[in-house]
């Protein structure tokens, strides 16, 4: 369907300048790129980066939340994990193939994304990296993770990329399901006995670092990378990491007071000045470690995915070309 | 089995539905399978599972021929020369 020996990766460096400025006059009337338009390599190297991450990551947080199926306390919450986690991998498929249509120029397929996945060259969200521990886990997975990865999708819901832009629209439709169903979970235990608010709060406490890490350092030189600027000047998303966690500290922060939560960080409040919220920066240095796959949860996030694609390469086999002989 | 199999797997479809009596088909998105039959079968349980669905179309991208990028650009573009063909102002 889409045609690339035209315009493959091969322009030099600075590109053509022409095309480019005619590509980024497209960017500025808000027109949306297309898989075979010509696009600048940076542009095209943003894109894979963050749409492979964030599809493979679709897929790396389902793994482990299959494993609340059997625990779940009721039919209904049994159901509802289930369904959340096929929403994940439909995600994910969706994203995948959104970035394997930009990775063809270099000859890429989604062989390659499984083998840098497991190589440690493709990374994935830092919350997956993280344990779950006790059932409001997975209410806090739902609201405050979900909620987050809701926050910064619908930031790039008018993405300049055109089929990651469509991806989203359905994504961020059925991620709404998954906060309502984190939120459920929520709600029942704040309501429930001491035992279950006790667990709630040691459960926040323990997902708020990796909340705050969620969108990201405020600028590269906490990390010494950052591609937000690159995903603002061509349209791709919004806001910059800080504006996204304000917003989701604006949205959430209320919430979590207004059920009698609090939050590790003694120092939290909103600073009507500078209408901003004041927060503790998490260590940025455990982000950089975790997301090198040196997380408390990672190698085994890794294995889960490693023993899918093993177990199932059968399955890849006997349905191949070769095998079927047609 | 050589390894090498397994690329060919991944086929490129393009899945389009239709979500009720009155509505055309539409197209929504790409996946890879190995075959129309698996195709389907990954279109509905991947995608389908809330919304309504009246049909599913599998279509193996190579047998699309969608314009190019060079042609959606010189053949889309419309001329303000077309009123002949509205009959906005035709005096009756």
């Amino acid at each position: 369907m889409y045609h690339y020996i035209e315009y493959g990766p091969t322009d030099g460096p600075r590109d053509d300048q022409e095309k480019y400025d005619r590509f980024m006059e497209r960017i500025e009337a808000g027109e949306k790129i297309e898989a075979d338009d010509w696009m600048p390599e940076e542009y095209r190297v943003a894109l894979i980066k963050l749409i492979s991450m964030h599809g493979i990551s679709e897929i790396m947080g389902a793994l482990p939340e299959k494993e609340w199926t059997p625990k779940a306390p009721t039919m209904k919450r049994k159901l509802g994990i289930m369904a959340k986690v096929q929403d994940e991998m439909g995600h994910g498929q969706l994203l995948l193939r959104v970035a394997e249509d930009l990775m063809k120029p270099y000859g890429k397929t989604r062989k390659d994304l499984m083998e840098d996945l497991l190589s440690g060259d493709l990374k994935f969200h830092n919350v997956f990296h993280m344990p779950t521990k006790t059932w409001a886990d997975a209410g806090m997975v739902g609201w405050l993770v979900d909620g987050a990865a809701i926050i910064s999708q619908t930031n790039m819901l008018d993405a300049s990329y055109g089929p990651y832009q469509r991806a989203l629209q359905r994504i961020c439709q059925e991620e709404v399901f998954h906060a309502q169903h984190g939120e459920a979970i929520i709600m029942a235990l704040a309501e429930g006995t001491e035992h279950q608010r006790a667990i709630l709060q040691e459960s926040l406490n323990r997902w708020w670092p990796s909340l705050l890490m969620f969108f990201g350092p405020a600028s590269a030189d906490t990390t010494g990378s950052s591609k937000q600027d690159i995903m603002i000047k061509y349209k791709i998303r919004k806001s910059n990491n800080e504006e996204l966690r304000q917003a989701f500290l604006d949205k959430y922060l209320p919430r979590v007071f207004s059920l009698g939560l609090t939050v590790p960080d003694e120092t939290v409040h909103y600073d009507e000045k500078e209408e901003r919220w004041v927060y503790q920066q998490p260590d940025w240095d455990e982000f950089k470690r975790i997301i090198k796959n040196k997380g408390p949860r990672s190698k085994e996030r890794l294995r889960l995915r490693e023993v899918a694609y093993e177990n199932n390469r059968w399955v890849r086999q006997a349905l191949s070309k070769e095998a079927i002989g047609s | 089995m050589e390894e090498t199999n397994e690329t060919s797997f991944y086929q490129e479809y393009e899945v389009f539905s239709k979500k009720s009596v009155k509505a055309p088909i539409q197209h929504q998105f790409s996946l890879l399978a190995p075959n129309e039959e698996m195709a389907l079968s990954m279109a509905m349980e991947n995608f389908m599972r809330r919304e309504d669905v009246l049909d599913v179309w599998v279509v193996k991208r190579d047998n699309i021929r969608a314009m190019t990028s060079e042609e959606r650009m010189n053949w889309t573009k419309r001329l303000d020369n077309k009123d002949y063909r509205r009959t906005k102002g035709t005096v009756i």
